[in-house]
This record gives structure tokens, C-alpha cells and sequence, in this order.
């Protein structure tokens, strides 16, 4: 079985280099079309309906953000290609997409264009590259959703619902606003860093708690973060400049 | 001459009188206070009694000044030691009362010792004192005692106003009321330094010593008067006790006038008065002074008559000293009218009484007399023998007289002195007092003078503490200048290479990697790490040389043109005028400029694009020209889509930041102008510096 793929990227060099390595490592991938700017590329993706398109978000004239939203057939997985940027990365990064970074590295290619294979095997429902769009689409970011990934698959959860986070050694446990809690197979470092844009404080070592939740505070040495849910989270006196910083315009 | 004689003789009279009259008054003093310490008394009714009783622990000047009031008869120095001790006690409890108590019983001390001048002084000062505390009774006492001791001084005038100021006082006082119950009774009795009789009292006494001195003056009609005036109110037709003395004084005034028959009036007066009411001594004076007249009148035979009549009442009252006096005068009497054997009966009768009285001064002259007459007689030798006597008499006299002097003078020599060291005490007192007083003005201004100064420390800490702050703020903000200069070296790396660059960089060698070009991948590698080696390497530098800026700029567009070599050409132009070795530029100022121009200028051109680097010297100033002949700064704006926006870099707003901060830490003037080519036919970028000295200037 092969895959339909399309490249686009604004830079010659890096075509190349990318779709050689395709056709030498990812035999299963066969490249339809290359495109070097999104223009070029909406109309490719269009008109070819490839099953994972590459897509480079620094380019000319429209990033592959652009390319995303334009498009009318959505039903690919994107594997996102850069050299740097930490806004574009976060974002896919919510959405657990897959991504590369240059100079790419040829395992990582192809670990990824497995991961898209399998995906594409399964489900066929291309949640990571539309929940990614909408994100993109939604401006208020407490109404941006990010997919967890557990044991069994993943889990969509919108992050306003997300009350607090908490570390349980290399795990994350996630407390709900409906009352559930998932546990993800990541660090708390990992999603301090992908929802620190969304009003996510970090007040301890094993703590990360939206802002939003937070019902009453009570002094002490760091004091204590109260939430709505009742939970009571305890500030380290690191993490208490952090928290007070956070309220000190709401006040 | 004769009325002076009978002058000489009341005053006489009167020096005699008065001593031993003080001595018992003294005594009776004594007596009185001893009476009343035994039977408990209460000390108020001493004349010493402090009327307000306030007193500091135990301290009593009073107690002091009985004890001296008792010694000073025997012991006048120790009297003198006490009541200095007193005097002082009474100045530092700002005691009045007592110090005029002290004074007066200086006053004492001087008159016993017939220091009258000081006694006076004492007096006065002890009622300058009494008047401030308005002790009247006092004040009354003190104006006699001082009038007494002018008078003995010689000072009549100043007498005279002090009997004055008595009466007036006297009298004032009198008519206003009775003194206050509260003030303490003197007993006039025993303070009375009276020369009379005890049957007048104490304004009639005083008065009765201003018509004497009036006399004494010669004022014949002023005494007249005020003899009449106290005879008057002395009511003598009910008291003839107070008329003999009255009269007498009359007498003695008419007499000084050479009115003998006037006086002789009074004088006889008297002596039938006197008769009247048995009083002999009275009666045989009056009788003998109008002998006295009638001798000098040359009427003999009354003038013996009644020098008998005289004789006759001392010799039933036993007086011998009265008897040598008018045997005397009967003597020279007889003398006169020349009866010898009559008048040498007489004086050898004067002799003898006189020597039983131990009248040396009456036997003196009757031995005088006596001498006179044998020599009229024409016995020579009894003359002569009587005249040895007469001599003895006088030496003897003069010698007492003279040790008399001498005693009184060494003893008033150390008592001068300790009335000198009062005196002093009382000086050093007021200095001492002006001294507290200029030093309690001093302690205000001082304080006063304090408070300013406390003031002015205040403003001085205050202004101190302007200063540290504002100087710790300046410290700070030089402390913030200092961080943002090392933040800005952070950030200038971070800008200078942009992330994107060097991974596409890198990228860009894993091209050439997988088309197996390695000569090209190695030529690539090895360019770009000279450019990280130079950036890395000068990041830390605020300024760098112009040679290594142009070593960064070259690689830089070398690797970009690399890149990108379909989208443009480049030209890079140095100003052979440069001096690259000295010239200084901050690092990595040029080269966001050329990134930019290649990344939304030329990079959305259709087709090739240029791009000039010109570094060139223009009068001391170099200008730096980066120009593209892109699409321009709107048209590459207008293409960019809201999710690129999102994303923009911020190394413009970085380049402008450092520029001006860049600008304030070295007092440079670095411009960065730039100008939009016509139909968006591109961008130029003028950079403007001046040679910089690289030195921070604050």
C-alpha cells in the first residue's frame, strides 16, 4: 500500500533533499507533487487529494498555516517541517500532529511518516490536522483544544476544562472540570511548556493550574491556590511570585 | 565758753549712759530668749522667728543667730563666724527675714563694739531687707538702731532722718492699724536701746532724740518745737515723769541759746516736780544745772545756795558720785568768790567722795582746781604736789583711753575683716545670683540655639537622605544600564542570528550532504562556522573593530546569496579610507538590515533582485547603505497573511532598541534612516555613525 503524498516548501534546496530521502527511506510514500508556495500548494492539495502533505510553515507569501485553512479537502495528516518557531511549533504541538525539524533527520523522518502511516491505517478521521485548524480558527484560547494521548489512544480535551495539572513521577494527571481525570504518559514539564499561552501557572514542582479555576487563595509560605472544584494546590515560594504576578491585573 | 563746756558735758553724759545701758539690755535679751527656749515658747516670739515657715531640711539660720546672740558679749568673733554662717544659710534659701536678722545682730555686734559707722550700715541693710518682707515692727526698730548709730558716728543729718523715718513709719502705721496678728510681737522692752526713761515709750524716746539733736545742731526754734509737740501728745500734765525729762531738754536747748533765764525756768521747774514726786537723783540735777547758771550768771550766793540744797539730796540719797560732782563745782565756786579755806574744804570733800565712786575724771579735776587755788594762795608746793596728781590723773586717763582705742582697734581690725568677708558673701552671693541668672539667659539661648541646631541636623540628615537615595536611584539606574547593556549583547546575538538562519543553514549543508556534493557541503560547513566562530566570539563586545564587522557582513551575504542565489546579487563596498584595524561599530548592526532585505524584500521578487552593501567614510561620519531593489516595505506588509503576522520577528523593534540604548551609553549619535524607494521599487537602510569612542559615558 502507498501513500499519496505532496510536498511544500519554498526552497529548492530543501525539496530536494526532503524528496530524496522519501524515496530512499519511506518507500511507501510516493510524491505526487512539490509546491513552493501555498498558493501552488492549496491548489495541489486540491486537485491531487494526497493522504499526508509535507508542509514547510516559513515560506513566502502565506505559511502553511495559510495552506491549512484555504484547503476545502482536509482529509490528510500533515507532517509540518521547520527550521524554528516556537508559536508554530506549540500550536502543532496541542494538536499533536507531527512535525520535523531542519536539517531533518532521516530516523525521525521516518518514525514519523510510520506514526502517520498507522494513523492513516486506523481511523482515517484526521482529528490531529482539524483540530489543528480550528485552534488556528479560535480566537479566545480557553476554547482551544488539545489532544492528550493515553494508553489506549488520545483523548480531546478542551483546554478551559483542564482545571489543574499534576505530576505523578513521569506522569501527568489531569483534573477536570466534569470531575474526571486522565493520566498522560508525559512529563509536566512537557505540558507547562505547550499551555503556558493559556493562562496555565505553574506554582510548584509537581502543580500546573489555570488561572480560571482558581477560587480563593490562602496566605502561608506560598500559600494555597483553592479551585472551584474545592481542590486545594499548594503554591511553592517560587511558584507564589508566579501566581500573585498572574492576578496582579485582575485585581 | 561756759555753755560749750555744759555741752561737752551732757554729751559726755550720754557716751557713759548708753554702753552700760546696752550691755542690760543685751542681758535682758539673753535672759528672755533663754526663758523662752526652756519654757517652750514657741520660737515665733522671738525676735529671730522665721514668720513663714519654710525652711530647707533642718537648715535654721534663726537657730544660728541665737546662738551667736548669745556669744557675741563674750565672743564676738565666734558671734561674727555664726552669724556669717547664718547670713549664708539665709541667702541661698532666698530667706529675707533672716538675713536681715542677721544683719541686725551685725548691727549689734558693731554698736557694742562702738563701730558705729558699720553698725549704721548693718541697720540699713537689715531694713532694706525688712522692707521688702514689709515687717513693719521691725523696720521700726531698725530706723531707731540706725538713727542711735549716726549719731554716735557724728552724722547727725543722717540721725535725723532716721528718727524720722521712724516717726513717720510710727505714725503711718498707727494711723492705718494695728500690725497684723500674724506678724510676730517684738518685744520692745527687751530690744529697746533706750538712754532715757522707761516711763516714755519708744516714739517719744525717738523724739525726744530729735529735739537733742536738733540742739545739738544749733536749731533752737526747730527743737523748741518738737519739744512742745511731744510734751503735747506726751500729755506731761498727767505724766510728770515725762515732763521732767521734757523740761529738761528745754532747759539744755534755751541754755545752748545763752537764754539762761529761760532755761533756768525750766530747770527749777524741774527741780520742784522732782521734789514732788521723791525723786532725789532728779531733783539734786535739776538743782545743780541751776547752779550751773546761776554761777555763771555771778549770782553767788544763789548759786551756792542751791549747790548746797543739791549737796544735801545726794547726801540723803548717798550718791557719792553726785556728791564729788557738786563738791567740785561748789569748790570752784568758792574759788571764784574767793572763799579758800571754803573752796579747799570743798574740793578735799570732792576728793574724797569722788575717790569712793572712783570718779577718776571728777577727782582729775578737782585735783586741777585744787592745785589752782594753793597756787593762787601761794603754797607752791601743795600746788605743785596736787598739779603731780592732776597729771598722773590725766596720763592715766589717756593711757586707758589710748589701750582702750588700741584694744578696739585690733579687735576691730579681725572683726573689720570678717564683716569684709560678709560683705563679700553677700556680693559673691549677688554676682553669683546675676551669674545663674546670665547662665539660666545662656541655658535659653543655648536651647534656643539648640533647637536650631536640631534643626538644621535634621535638614541635614534630611538632605543626606535626598542625596544617598537620589544617589542610590543614579547607582541603580547606572546598575540597570550596566544589566540592559549585557541583556542587549544577549539579545543582539540572538537577533543577529536569527534561529531560522542558522538551521536553514545548516539545512542547507544536509542538502548538499544528501546530493553527495562534499566539496560544496565543506565549503558551506566551513563558512558557516567562521560566521558563528566571528559572531560567537564578539557577541560579548559592545564594539568591535570595522574589520571583523565586514568579515561577519561578507560570510553573512555569501551564505544567504547561497541560498538564495536565483532570488539576488550582491554588492559589498568598503570606502578604501576606512581604517578597519581602529574603526569602531557595535556588533552585528548591519546585518538585520541585509536579513531583512533579503527575507521581505527580495525574496517576494519576481525574478533577480540587488542588494548593496556600501560601507563608506563621508567627513568623519560612516555611512552604511543596505538597499534592496525588492518589493518595499508596504507591498511585502500587504502580502503578509494574519497566521505569518502572527509570527513576526522582531528584529526590527530589537535593532531600534539597541540603537537607542546603544546611543545613551556611549553619548553617540548613531541614525538609522530609512527610505522607501519610489513604486515600491525597493528599500534603502542609512546607518549614520560617528567615530565612537568606545567609552561608556555617564
Amino acid at each position: 500500500m502507498t501513500f499519496k503524498a505532496v510536498i511544500v516548501e519554498d526552497e529548492l534546496a530543501s525539496q530536494k533533499t526532503l524528496e530524496g530521502y522519501l524515496q530512499k527511506y519511506c518507500t511507501e510514500i510516493e510524491v505526487s507533487g512539490v509546491a513552493s508556495t501555498v498558493a501552488e500548494g492549496t491548489k495541489m492539495v486540491e486537485s491531487l487529494k494526497p493522504d499526508i502533505v509535507f508542509l514547510d510553515i516559513e515560506m513566502p507569501f502565506g505559511n502553511g498555516f495559510d495552506l491549512l485553512e484555504q484547503v476545502s479537502y482536509a482529509d490528510f495528516e500533515v507532517i509540518f517541517i521547520t527550521a524554528f518557531s516556537d508559536y508554530a511549533l506549540r500550536a502543532i504541538q496541542v494538536s499533536a500532529a507531527s512535525y520535523l525539524l531542519k536539517p531533518l533527520s532521516i530516523d525521525e523522518l521516518v518514525a514519523a511518516v510510520d506514526a502517520v502511516k498507522s494513523r492513516l491505517k486506523k481511523e482515517k478521521d484526521f482529528i490531529h490536522t482539524r483540530i489543528l485548524v480550528e485552534n488556528i480558527n479560535l480566537e479566545n484560547k480557553q476554547g482551544h483544544k488539545i489532544i492528550l494521548p493515553t494508553m489506549e489512544g488520545f483523548e480531546v480535551v478542551c483546554i478551559g476544562d483542564i482545571i489543574h495539572c499534576t505530576a505523578d513521577d513521569n506522569f501527568t494527571v489531569f483534573k477536570l472540570e466534569n470531575g474526571s481525570q486522565l493520566m498522560i504518559c508525559r512529563s509536566l514539564k512537557h505540558y507547562e511548556e505547550l499551555l503556558s499561552d493559556f493562562d496555565f501557572i505553574r506554582v510548584h514542582k509537581s502543580s500546573l493550574l489555570n488561572r480560571h479555576y482558581v477560587q480563593r487563595y490562602r496566605k502561608g509560605k506560598g500559600g494555597t491556590a483553592v479551585m472551584t472544584n474545592g481542590d486545594e494546590i499548594d503554591i511553592s515560594i517560587n511558584g507564589k511570585k508566579k501566581f500573585l504576578e498572574a492576578f496582579e491585573g485582575m485585581k | 565758753m561756759t555753755s560749750n563746756t555744759g555741752h561737752i558735758a551732757v554729751c559726755q553724759h550720754y557716751e557713759i549712759q548708753i554702753i552700760p545701758r546696752l550691755e542690760a539690755m543685751l542681758r535682758i535679751r539673753i535672759i528672755v530668749l533663754t526663758v523662752l527656749v526652756i519654757f517652750g515658747i514657741p520660737a515665733e516670739s522671738s525676735i529671730y522667728a522665721e514668720p513663714s515657715p519654710v525652711f530647707y531640711g533642718g537648715e535654721d539660720p534663726f537657730r544660728l543667730l541665737r546662738q551667736a546672740e548669745e556669744l557675741y558679749q563674750k565672743d564676738p568673733g565666734s558671734a561674727l563666724d555664726l552669724i556669717e554662717e547664718a547670713l549664708l544659710m539665709a541667702i541661698r534659701q532666698n530667706n529675707l527675714n533672716a538675713q536681715g536678722a542677721s544683719y541686725e545682730l551685725l548691727g549689734d555686734i558693731n554698736f557694742q563694739l562702738r563701730q558705729y559707722d558699720l553698725a549704721a550700715a548693718n541697720y540699713q541693710r537689715a531694713l532694706g531687707l525688712f522692707q521688702r518682707t514689709e515687717n513693719i515692727s521691725r523696720q521700726l526698730t531698725l530706723h531707731r538702731l540706725a538713727g542711735m548709730s549716726y549719731e554716735k558716728s557724728g552724722d547727725l543729718d543722717k540721725a535725723l532722718e532716721s528718727y524720722r523715718d521712724y516717726v513717720n513709719l510710727a505714725e503711718n502705721s498707727a494711723r492705718k492699724s494695728k500690725p497684723s496678728s500674724r506678724e510676730p510681737s517684738y518685744d520692745f522692752q527687751s530690744k529697746s536701746k533706750s538712754y532715757k526713761d522707761n516711763s516714755l515709750n519708744e516714739l517719744e524716746q525717738v523724739r525726744l532724740a530729735i529735739s537733742e539733736i536738733l540742739i545739738r545742731q544749733n536749731k533752737f526754734e526747730e527743737s523748741v518745737d518738737e519739744l512742745d509737740d511731744v510734751a503735747q501728745s506726751a500729755d506731761t500734765v498727767l505724766n510728770p515723769e515725762k515732763s521732767l525729762i521734757i523740761n529738761n531738754l528745754m532747759g539744755e536747748a534755751f541754755e545752748a541759746q545763752e537764754m539762761e533765764t529761760e532755761a533756768a525756768e525750766y530747770y527749777s521747774k524741774n527741780a520742784s516736780t522732782a521734789r514732788k514726786l521723791n525723786k532725789p537723783a532728779e531733783e539734786a540735777k535739776a538743782t545743780s544745772k541751776l547752779a550751773d547758771i546761776y554761777g555763771n550768771q555771778e549770782m553767788s550766793d544763789e548759786a551756792l545756795e542751791l549747790r548746797n540744797r543739791s549737796i544735801e539730796i545726794y547726801s540723803i540719797t548717798n550718791d557719792s558720785s553726785g556728791l564729788a560732782q557738786q563738791y567740785l563745782a561748789r569748790g570752784k565756786l568758792q574759788k571764784r568768790i574767793n572763799q579758800p579755806a571754803e573752796a579747799e574744804e570743798s574740793f578735799k570733800l570732792a576728793l574724797d567722795y569722788s575717790k569712793r565712786s572712783g570718779d577718776k575724771e571728777v577727782e582729775r579735776e578737782t585735783y586741777n582746781e585744787y592745785s589752782d587755788l594753793e597756787e593762787k594762795r601761794g603754797r607752791i608746793e601743795k600746788a605743785l604736789e596736787y598739779y603731780k596728781k592732776y597729771v598722773a590723773l590725766q596720763d592715766d586717763a589717756f593711757r586707758k583711753r589710748q589701750s582702750e582705742l588700741e584694744d578696739a582697734l585690733a579687735l576691730n581690725s579681725s572683726l573689720l575683716q570678717q564683716q569684709q568677708r560678709i560683705d563679700l558673701l553677700e556680693k559673691n552671693e549677688e554676682i553669683s545670683n546675676k551669674t545663674i541668672e546670665v547662665l539660666r539667659a545662656n541655658e535659653t539661648i543655648a536651647e534656643k540655639s539648640a533647637a536650631n541646631q536640631r534643626l538644621l541636623i535634621y535638614g541635614l540628615l534630611l538632605i543626606i537622605l535626598l542625596l544617598s537615595i537620589s544617589g542610590y536611584l543614579m547607582y541603580k539606574n547606572m546598575r540597570r544600564k550596566r544589566v540592559a547593556n549585557q541583556l542587549l549583547a544577549l539579545k543582539s546575538l540572538r537577533s543577529q542570528m536569527n534561529p531560522h538562519f542558522i538551521f536553514n543553514a545548516l539545512n542547507s549543508v544536509n542538502h548538499y550532504i544528501s546530493q553527495q556534493d562534499e566539496r560544496a557541503a565543506n565549503k558551506y560547513l566551513t563558512d558557516f562556522s567562521r560566521l558563528m566562530r566571528s559572531v560567537l566570539e564578539n557577541s560579548k563586545e559592545d564594539f568591535i573593530t570595522l574589520a571583523t564587522e565586514v568579515e561577519i557582513i561578507r560570510l553573512y551575504l555569501q551564505l544567504e546569496h547561497n541560498r538564495f542565489s536565483e532570488k539576488f546579487d550582491y554588492e559589498l563596498s568598503i570606502d578604501e579610507n576606512l581604517d578597519l584595524e581602529h574603526g569602531q561599530i557595535p556588533p552585528m548592526l548591519v546585518q538585520p538590515y541585509i536579513e531583512n532585505a533579503i527575507w521581505h524584500g527580495l525574496r517576494y521578487k519576481d525574478g533577480k533582485g540587488t542588494l548593496k552593501v556600501i560601507y563608506k567614510l563621508d567627513n568623519n561620519v560612516l555611512v552604511i547603505t543596505v538597499e534592496d531593489d525588492g518589493i518595499g516595505r508596504a507591498r511585502s506588509q500587504a502580502l503578509k497573511t494574519e497566521n505569518q503576522k502572527k509570527n513576526q520577528s522582531t528584529g526590527m523593534t530589537n535593532i531600534e532598541n539597541r540603537l537607542e540604548i546603544i546611543n545613551s551609553m556611549y553619548g553617540s549619535a548613531i541614525k538609522a534612516e530609512v527610505i522607501d524607494l519610489p513604486d515600491d521599487s525597493g528599500t534603502r537602510i542609512i546607518l549614520r555613525l560617528p567615530v565612537l569612542k568606545p567609552e561608556v559615558a555617564v
